[in-house]
């Protein structure tokens, strides 16, 4: 099991926190089991080759409250397929100016979009993250040298597409060593966090492997209860450099740009979230540098039914700009469009049983059609 | 509102009806002043919880709602201004109430007032609230975000759904019972109804004091709610005219 020797120093350091009398230090968790059953299929979307496979997930959070303005904040997560990680290791200082301004630093989640606690399963409204947040593209982030230099040939790009290997859009739940301030002004929301990479090369790992930081400024409006709207744009350098780059440039010259506005409604017993995101990539082609597009998307909704039980639905996908290889302009990954949808029960206020079932189609490749069923348990404590 | 008319009637049938004295007891133990007292007892004291803590989870910060994103959802509460307050007073975390199957066997008319369990600074008020049998509750949001309440309480089963502000849902309690409240968006956030057969109730006022009034004489057993869970239990025979003094000092 690997753990992260950072997040082991901090959950002590929460630990052992001073008995001052204000200080209060609260675990809450929550813990999944599910059985899930995907298409034979080679599409990157298949679990386990198609095999019914059981499966589980854990998170363990820690609230220490230093002192009024003074919070310590972590979350581990582990999974039958993933190490013990530390996801998020902040500390966090609110309401520490005249201004309001909040500051945290450690390793967060990018203020990037409006996914918020619907990541974790008790408040995930079905069974995956949207795609945009799960679905590896074809672009990686490092490539194996041309000769001596980091460059790709576009068949390399073309050959990646629909294998599941390269980057996400949007990492799992971009989490990012770094800096972050944050606040609000009346029906306002603001937050500039500069990070160690850009939202799709979080990954587990948390090293930085270019000369650059990410930077990611988000604000968002709320102009009746119920309703957000919100909108960010994160820029930096995103490959590792790993070779060198000819000429020049350095990795640190091919940026990701990445722009996004996202949706919140509410009212009775619906509830709508969405988000589209557009991306950018320049990528350093063996026969010129290229910038590669991608724009992401979904939408999703519940509705409570009567108590207890509720109905999901989400659509979700990526549409890919074109690279060109050999004198053509092509797609430079399958475009895909998946549709979950899923009922939910709660069969006590901290036990919810879901049902979801996923069909995901992809635009070629070597499993277009693929899906997913799962029956999953969540409890939270 | 025809339903209440409706009640408003059907209570005033009742009252003609039936007389009981019971039916001069205000809801939630406010006596009434004009009951003739001969034949009946009551029973006074003063709760002291000092060593109870004031720290309790209420006060806590919702790592769930909130403290692991700063945007969007349920976070965004915490950009606003919005915390939780500081822990309720005794008069709304404490109940006295009496246990006996005779009390149980009624009739009692139900209040025409409906009592509400308001959402407020991301808190229930009160946080226990006691009621008869029939008693329609008012959930008023008095934040300025949503709340989803919500029970799943074999007594009462119900979901509120989102309102804004100053807006309100009600629920009648039709089957006697503990029932725990929650908010589906901000999940710190808990009260408890207790859902009684009987009118024989009181909350106690800041300082502690309670008075249960007008009581049949009777061989009663004394319960002290506090928060979630009956915190002492104790048994008192009372007397026709007698005043009875009983102190919880838990």
């Amino acid at each position: 099991m690997g753990m992260n020797r950072t997040g082991i120093i901090a959950l002590l350091c929460v630990a052992t926190l001073p008995p001052t009398t204000s200080a209060q230090v609260l675990f809450t968790g929550q813990t999944a089991a599910q059985f899930y059953k995907s298409a034979v299929t080679l599409s990157p979307r298949a679990v386990n080759s198609g095999r019914p496979s059981f499966g589980w997930d854990t998170q363990l959070f820690v609230d220490g409250e230093v002192s009024d303005h003074v919070t310590a904040l972590a979350y581990l997560r582990a999974t039958n397929t993933d190490p013990i990680t530390f996801d998020y290791v902040a500390i966090r200082l609110t309401d520490v100016t005249p201004l309001g301004l909040n500051f945290q630093a450690g390793k967060f989640d990018l203020p990037f979009g409006n996914l918020g606690d619907r990541r974790f399963p008790r408040k995930n409204l079905l069974y995956s993250l949207p795609s945009i947040y799960e679905y590896r593209m074809a672009l990686p982030d490092h490539f194996s040298p041309g000769g001596d230099y980091q460059v790709i040939p576009e068949r390399e790009i073309l050959a990646g597409a629909g294998q599941g290997r390269g980057m996400r859009l949007l990492d799992l739940g971009m989490y990012h060593p770094g800096a972050m301030v944050f606040g609000s002004a009346g029906i306002l929301e603001y937050a500039f966090a500069v990070t160690t990479g850009t939202v799709s090369t979080s990954s587990y790992t948390s090293d930085n492997y270019n000369s650059d930081l990410g930077k990611v400024a988000r604000l968002a409006i709320t102009p009746m209860t119920g309703l957000t709207i919100g909108s960010a744009y994160a820029w930096g350098a995103y490959m590792q450099a790993v070779y060198p780059i000819p000429g020049v440039e350095n990795v640190n010259t091919y940026a990701e740009r990445a722009a996004e506005v996202d949706l919140e409604f509410s009212r009775g017993y619906a509830v709508l979230y969405g988000e589209a995101v557009y991306s950018t990539f320049d990528v350093p082609i063996t026969t010129g540098d290229q910038t590669l597009k991608v724009l992401g998307y979904y939408v999703e909704g519940k509705y409570t039914i009567i108590p207890r039980l509720y109905a999901a639905l989400r659509v979700s996908g990526l549409t890919f700009g074109d690279v060109l290889a050999g004198g053509i302009q092509q797609p430079w990954d399958y475009n895909l469009v998946e549709w979950e949808g899923g009922i939910g029960y709660f069969i006590d206020r901290d036990v919810l049983l879901k049902a979801v079932r996923r069909e995901t189609r992809t635009h070629g490749g070597s499993g277009p059609k693929d899906n997913l069923t799962v029956l999953q348990l969540v409890v939270s404590y | 509102m025809p339903k209440r008319t409706h009640r408003n009637q059907v209570t005033s049938v009742i009252l003609i009806h039936l007389a009981l004295p019971a039916l001069m007891i205000a809801q939630q133990g406010r006596t009434a002043e004009n009951v003739p007292t001969s034949s009946t007892a009551g029973i006074h004291g003063r709760i002291s919880l000092s060593k109870r803590d004031d720290t309790h989870p209420v006060s806590m910060r919702d790592p769930m709602s909130g403290m692991y994103t700063m945007h969007g959802g349920n976070g965004a509460s915490a950009l606003i201004g919005l915390s939780p307050g500081a822990p309720a007073k005794l008069s709304e975390r404490a109940v006295v109430y009496l246990e006996s199957d005779d009390l149980n066997q009624g009739p009692y008319a139900v209040s025409t007032k409906n009592p509400s369990l308001d959402q407020k600074n991301l808190q229930f008020h009160p946080q226990v609230l006691p009621i008869m049998v029939g008693t329609r509750v008012e959930f008023p949001n008095r934040d300025n975000l949503f709340h989803n309440v919500f029970s799943y309480s074999q007594a009462k089963e119900f979901d509120l759904g989102r309102y804004p502000k100053d807006d309100s849902r009600s629920v009648t309690f039709d089957r006697p019972g503990v029932v725990r409240v929650y908010c589906d968006i901000h999940s710190h956030m808990s009260a408890t109804i207790l859902v009684l057969k009987h009118p024989y109730f009181t909350s106690p006022d800041d300082s502690g004091v309670y008075v249960l009034s007008r009581i049949p004489p009777g061989k009663y057993r004394v319960v002290l709610w506090y928060d979630r869970d009956p915190a002492e239990r104790k048994n008192v025979e009372v007397k026709a005219g007698e005043d009875l003094q009983l102190d919880f000092t838990n």
